[in-house]
C-alpha cells in the first residue's frame, strides 16, 4: 500500500507487482542460463557474464599490460645497456684478441719463413724480436729479445730471409743491441753478385749503404745485386744485402762508388734471425 | 485447509501431468494440455496477481523439475501466467464469462509466448512463428482452464474454502 511522504515507498506500493513480476523472471532467467549450453557447450549464464564482464575485463587487462609492458620495456632497456656494456667489453676483448691472433699468424707466417730459409742455407739461427730502436737518428740500432740466456753471442749477424740486417754489437741477459748495415760505422764485406767484384759495404744513416773500395776497372751497373763475401769470419757468405741503384764513377781516382738499396727494410723491422756466430759454426766444423 | 486445498491441488496437477498425460494423450496433442495451468491461473484469477505469480512460479519449478527439463522454462511460462491473469482480473472485474475468457486466454497467451520466447531466447527452439502446433497449446489450455477454473469456483463456493464475495467472481 502506498504511504505518503516516501516517494521511494509510494513508488515500490503502486508497483510491487510489476517489480516482483520483473524480479521473479530475472532469476528465472538467470537459474535457466546456468544450466542451458550453446553450440560450443558454453551456459548461456557464463556467455552473459562473459558478454557483461569482458569489456570490463578487456580495460583491465587493457591497462594491466600496458603497464606490465611499460615495465618489461624499462627492464628490457635497463637489460639492453647492461647487456650492451657487457658486448661492448667483450667487443673490445675480442678485438684485442683478434689482433694477438693477426699478430701472432704473421709471426707464424715470419717463423715459417725464417725455418725456410735456415733450412735452404743450412745455417743455424734463433728468431728474434725488435723490441726497441735507437731515439738518435744517427746511430741505427735495434733492440732484440735475446741475449745470453738464448746463446747470442756479439759479433753474431742477424738476417731475414730477404736480406742481411747487421750484426750484434752488445748482449745482456734477455736482449741484444743490433747494428744495421745502414749505420754509419758498419762495414760489411760484400762481393757484386753478377761480377764477383769485391768491395766494403758502409752505412749512410739515411736507410741505404754506399759500395766503397771498388776497384775502378771492375764491372757494376744499377740492378746488380750484392751479397756477403764471408771474409772476415762475420757474416757468411752468400747472404743478399741489397741492389745497386746507382753507380758513381769519377773521371779520376782507384775506385769507384755505389749506392745500394737494402733488400731488408730497416725501419719497418719486427722479427730478426740471430745467427750462429760464425767462429762458432768454425769451432763447431773442426775448421781454423 | 486453505494451504491444503492449495496443496493438494498443485499437487494433483503436477502429478497428473507427468504420469498420467503421457499415458493418455498423443504426443502431438500434448502441447494443449498443461494441466498446472488450471491452479495458477485460477488462483491468479479468484486471489489477484501476486499469487498467481507466486503460485506460478512454484508450479512452473516443480514441473520443470519433474520433468527433467531446464529449471525455470515452465516457471517463467507461469509466472507470467499468474501475473496475466491476476492483472486482467483486476482491470476487467471479472464478473462475466466473456471478461473470463479473456482473462483466461491472455494468461494462456502469455504463458505459451513466454515459454517459447525463453526458449528462443536461449537457441533452444526457433522464433516464435504461428503454427499449429502453438495455436493448438493456446485453445487447448485455455479451454482446459476455462473449464476447470468454472468447476473449482463451483467446489470452493459449495465447500466454504472462500467467501461469498469471492465466490461470485467465479460465477
Amino acid at each position: 500500500m502506498p504511504v505518503p511522504g516516501n516517494p521511494m515507498r509510494t513508488f515500490l506500493g503502486r508497483h510491487h507487482q510489476g517489480l516482483m513480476l520483473v524480479a521473479l523472471v530475472l532469476v528465472s532467467l538467470v537459474i535457466i542460463s546456468r544450466q542451458l549450453e550453446d553450440s560450443r557447450g558454453q551456459t548461456y549464464f557464463a556467455k552473459s557474464v562473459i558478454a557483461v564482464m569482458s569489456p570490463f575485463q578487456e580495460g583491465v587487462t587493457g591497462a594491466v599490460r600496458g603497464i606490465a609492458g611499460l615495465w618489461d620495456e624499462y627492464l628490457s632497456i635497463r637489460g639492453v645497456k647492461k647487456e650492451n656494456s657487457k658486448l661492448r667489453e667483450e667487443v673490445n676483448s675480442l678485438r684485442t684478441e683478434i689482433q694477438g691472433l693477426k699478430e701472432d699468424l704473421y709471426r707464424f707466417g715470419r717463423m715459417e719463413e725464417f725455418a725456410a730459409y735456415v733450412s735452404a742455407t743450412d745455417l743455424s739461427g734463433i728468431a728474434a724480436r725488435v723490441i726497441g730502436e735507437s731515439p738518435d737518428p744517427w746511430t741505427r740500432t735495434i733492440v732484440v729479445n735475446r741475449g745470453h740466456k738464448e746463446g747470442v753471442k756479439t759479433g753474431s749477424p742477424v738476417v731475414m730471409p730477404e736480406g742481411l740486417v747487421g750484426r750484434v754489437i752488445e748482449v745482456s741477459g734477455s736482449s741484444s743491441v743490433v747494428r744495421l748495415i745502414v749505420d754509419r760505422s758498419s762495414r760489411v764485406p760484400v762481393l757484386v753478385s753478377r761480377s764477383r767484384a769485391r768491395a766494403v759495404l758502409e752505412g749512410e744513416s739515411s736507410g741505404t749503404c754506399q759500395l766503397k773500395y771498388l776497384q775502378r776497372t771492375e764491372d757494376i751497373q744499377e740492378g746488380d745485386v750484392i751479397i756477403t763475401s764471408g771474409l772476415a769470419d762475420i757474416f757468411p757468405r752468400g747472404v743478399e744485402v741489397g741492389t745497386v741503384a746507382q753507380v758513381v764513377r769519377k773521371d779520376y781516382g782507384l775506385y769507384q762508388y755505389a749506392k745500394v738499396v737494402p733488400h731488408v727494410p730497416m725501419s719497418r723491422l719486427e722479427d730478426v734471425l740471430i745467427l750462429e756466430h760464425q767462429s762458432s759454426l768454425k769451432d763447431e766444423d773442426g775448421t781454423p | 485447509m486453505r494451504l491444503l486445498y492449495f496443496i493438494f491441488l498443485l499437487g494433483s496437477a503436477l502429478v497428473l501431468q507427468s504420469t498420467l498425460v503421457p499415458l493418455i494423450v498423443p504426443t502431438w496433442l500434448a502441447g494443449g494440455v498443461d494441466l498446472p495451468l488450471i491452479p495458477v491461473i485460477h488462483f491468479a484469477l479468484t486471489r489477484g496477481a501476486t499469487s498467481g505469480m507466486l503460485t506460478g512460479a512454484l508450479a512452473g519449478y516443480l514441473q520443470d523439475a519433474m520433468t527433467g527439463g531446464a529449471l525455470g522454462i515452465n516457471g517463467v511460462a507461469k509466472i507470467f501466467a499468474g501475473y496475466t491473469g491476476g492483472f486482467l482480473k483486476e482491470k476487467l472485474f471479472v464478473r462475466g464469462i466473456g471478461h473470463r475468457a479473456v482473462s483466461v486466454s491472455g494468461a494462456v497467451l502469455l504463458s505459451i509466448l513466454s515459454k517459447y520466447g525463453v526458449l528462443a531466447l536461449f537457441g533452444q527452439s526457433r522464433p516464435f512463428i504461428i503454427s499449429p502446433f502453438l495455436m493448438w497449446a493456446f485453445l487447448g489450455n485455455a479451454l482446459l482452464v476455462l473449464l476447470f477454473h468454472a468447476l473449482l469456483s463451483r467446489f470452493e463456493a459449495y465447500s466454504g474454502i472462500r467467501q461469498e464475495e469471492e465466490l461470485s467472481l467465479g460465477d
